[in-house]
């Protein structure tokens, strides 16, 4: 899209030039729509009596002080604007981001300005409008991102310089007024438990599956009977739904806890960890062993007949030539397997292994909107923060080659 | 030199090599020549055990190669092939030192051989050796290629196909090259190749094979001259014949005494090149100077034809 964008239209553009009329963007066009709907049509703000009933929602003047308001209006439209016509992706990261900013910012606004004083049981939370407007303009964020065709490391720059900004954000406590920041008030302790837990699931089952996967996809390649067999398997393990996966692991786990008083006593039992970590492994292993495979079946054949002629063994072969030049596809198994494995460790939390699952679930459990996303929020960040850090490093190492 | 002795291999019940026999002079270039699946790379290939044989024996200095772990043989050859097959995540330089890494040379021999192979093969050190294989040209890939083939110092060079990937007039200077090379080095080659023009150019010797048999060995102007009857009279029987017979003597070894009213050629090139220029500027002779321009007497269109005629 954005490239048709860019390119398509330029015989016709010459023409709209002679004419005088201004050029637009498609993408920009549908940004503008997005703002516009949320500016009118929704709730930039719900305030709720309490944190379980469903509250009434806010336009944006209705939810922030003028003086507020108006420079946030200036700021979205400004964004809109620049969305809209045709112009220079650096300007339109700019616009984008300062708007993006801005709509984070005004919303810490709001609290202040609507909740009734000496209500502490009152939430304001972000509205329909919100999540709008944030959705726009990260989509014109990252077009323009993608437009300047930014390398490896000015990406991670640019994801570090988002996480300090957030930071920043959340340490001026400029949120702390709003629903989710004091769900988070109340489970602050176990929020960053359960967020360490969440990785420990998540890289654990990884770096398992790495261990088995990776010797497993060098076998494949050397036997075709080998890969014959366990490439099926594999696949058949990845159709099990997780629930379903997390649900068998209960009853042989929790058996052997019986059985054997050892493995219960290093904490293997039906449910929590352990058969969180054995599911998500298993989900893992194809990713990791099909790709080691396909990396290694790619490598040009004449590379591999020089180091055989060479004299080298299969040994230093393997380690020097095969997998130094298959890793760019060996690392895309396990970016798929890292951001499979944020996703799916949420529903763990179903068996008590923990988690920013948790939170997702005593929220529905309570209908509590604002725990949910508590738990869904700083998944979704993990997952899109790991993959972008993975995808940088995939693109350094194929960069220095090619 | 190189001794392959009754050597078969089979690959299930079909005969890849049979029962072949062959010597290479030490020092000197062999060619192999034949169409695809005659045989000559898996032959290749079988002297440095990158294929063992089924039956056989081949030895290389007097040394029975069965008896040296593949490896350890292998770090001895050099091994250069179509497509160059530079390792693409290393250096230049990294390339070149990787048989004299396995051989776990100490770091300033190999700095110093790297360096040594660069210059020979016309590329700047300083500027070529922290490149990457796909920073060069495909005749300076074909370069490293060798030049890794050879940076060990191996007595005996195997080559398959080395210019398959050049365009042909990079292929001409890099023949060219490859043989004041292998003259200079005194290594032991053997250079498998489809191209006619190439096992003639190239080879001290050249063997032709077809069907996973050697039907005749011999010196280029003989297997021009006295071809085998069948196959390898047809494969050199073809009008281009007379041409591949002049290309192969010298201008100098027809020179007579007198003086020719033509313009000068050198001693040192070919009849081909001789016969080419009469044709373009008339005239029934040429006179023969040497490397300082001085002349050597005279070479008469007639005397180029009638050795041509031996071809016919």
């Amino acid at each position: 899209m954005t490239v048709a964008g860019a390119t398509l239209p330029r015989a016709g553009g010459v023409a709209a030039e002679a004419r005088g009329a201004v050029r637009l963007d498609r993408l920009g066009g549908a940004i503008t729509a997005i703002v516009a709907v949320a500016l009118i049509f929704e709730p930039f703000a719900t305030l709720r009596p309490n944190r379980i009933v469903s509250g009434k929602g806010l336009g944006l003047f209705d939810a922030l002080p003028a003086a507020v308001a108006a420079p946030g209006v200036a700021l979205i439209l400004a964004g809109a604007l620049i969305a809209l016509l045709r112009t220079g992706p650096r300007l339109r990261l700019a616009g984008g981001a300062a708007a993006l900013v801005g709509v984070l910012v005004i919303i810490g606004f709001v609290p202040a300005h609507v909740a009734p004083a000496g209500n502490p049981l009152a939430r304001v939370g972000p509205g329909a409008g919100f999540w709008m407007l944030g959705f726009a303009f990260s989509l014109l964020v990252a077009d323009a991102i993608a437009k300047l065709e930014l390398g490896p490391a000015a990406r991670v720059a640019a994801l570090a310089s988002a996480a300090a900004l957030v930071g920043a954000i959340l340490d001026s406590g400029c949120w702390s007024g709003l629903s989710v920041m004091k769900e988070y008030a109340t489970h602050a302790d176990s929020f960053w438990q359960d967020g360490a837990r969440h990785i420990e699931l998540a890289f654990g089952s990884l770096a398992a599956a790495v261990l088995v996967g990776a010797p497993l996809g060098v076998a494949c390649r050397r036997s075709t009977a080998l890969s014959g067999v366990t490439l099926p398997v594999l696949n058949i393990i990845q159709t099990i739904p997780s629930i379903a996966m997390y649900g068998l692991m209960m009853a042989p786990l929790g058996l052997m806890a019986v059985r054997f008083p050892l493995l219960g006593q290093l904490g293997v039992r039906g449910i929590g960890a352990a058969p969180a970590l054995i599911a998500l492994f298993l989900y893992s292993l194809l990713p990791v062993a099909a790709n080691v495979l396909v990396g290694l079946q790619e490598i040009p054949a004449e590379v591999v007949e020089a180091a055989r002629g060479m004299g080298m063994t299969a040994r230093q072969r393997l380690w020097r030539v095969e997998l130094p030049l298959a890793m760019p596809v060996i690392l895309t198994g396990v970016r798929i397997v890292v951001v499979q494995n944020i996703g799916l460790v949420t529903v763990a939390a179903l068996i008590g292994a923990g988690g920013f699952g948790e939170f997702v679930f005593q929220g529905l459990g309570q209908s509590a909107t604002d725990l949910v996303l508590l738990g869904a929020v700083p998944t979704v960040v993990l997952a899109f923060v790991a993959a972008i850090l993975f995808d940088a490093l995939i693109e350094f190492m194929a960069e220095r080659r090619t | 030199m190189i001794e392959i002795e009754d050597v078969s291999r089979y690959f299930g019940p079909n005969a890849a090599v049979e029962s072949l026999s062959l010597t290479v002079e030490r020092g000197s270039m062999v060619t192999l020549v034949g169409t695809s699946g005659s045989g000559k790379s898996t032959l290749l290939r079988m002297i440095n055990r990158l294929i063992e044989p089924t039956s056989g024996a081949i030895r290389i200095e007097g040394r029975d190669t069965s008896t040296i772990p593949g490896e350890d043989l292998r770090r001895g050859i050099g091994y250069a092939i179509q497509g160059h097959g530079l390792f693409p995540h290393w250096t230049v330089k990294r390339n070149i030192a990787t048989v004299p890494n396995l051989l776990k040379w100490d770091a300033a021999r190999i700095d110093r051989r790297v360096e040594e192979l660069l210059i020979l093969f016309g590329l700047e050190p300083d500027l070529h050796a922290q490149k990457f294989p796909h920073e060069l040209s495909g005749g300076q890939q074909q370069r490293v290629g060798v030049a890794r083939a050879l940076a060990a110092e191996p007595s005996v060079l195997l080559m398959d196909e080395p210019f398959g990937a050049l365009d042909p007039i990079i292929r001409a200077k890099a023949r060219e090259d490859l043989r004041a090379l292998q003259r200079r080095l005194g290594v032991t080659v053997v250079l498998v190749t489809h191209d006619m023009e190439e096992a003639i150019a190239l080879g001290d010797r050249m063997a032709v094979m077809d069907r996973g048999r050697l039907l005749q060995y011999a010196a280029p102007a003989e297997i021009l001259t006295r071809p085998a009857p069948g196959f390898v009279e047809r494969l050199v029987g073809d009008s281009e014949r007379p041409f591949r017979l002049l290309s192969l003597t010298k201008v100098g070894a027809l020179a007579e005494p007198g003086e020719a009213m033509g313009p000068a050629i050198s001693e040192d090139a070919s009849l081909r090149d001789a016969l080419s220029e009469l044709i373009a500027r008339g005239g029934d002779s040429l006179t023969v100077v040497n490397g300082e321009g001085a002349p050597r007497g005279r070479v008469a269109l007639s005397a180029i034809l009638d050795r041509a005629q031996l071809a016919s």
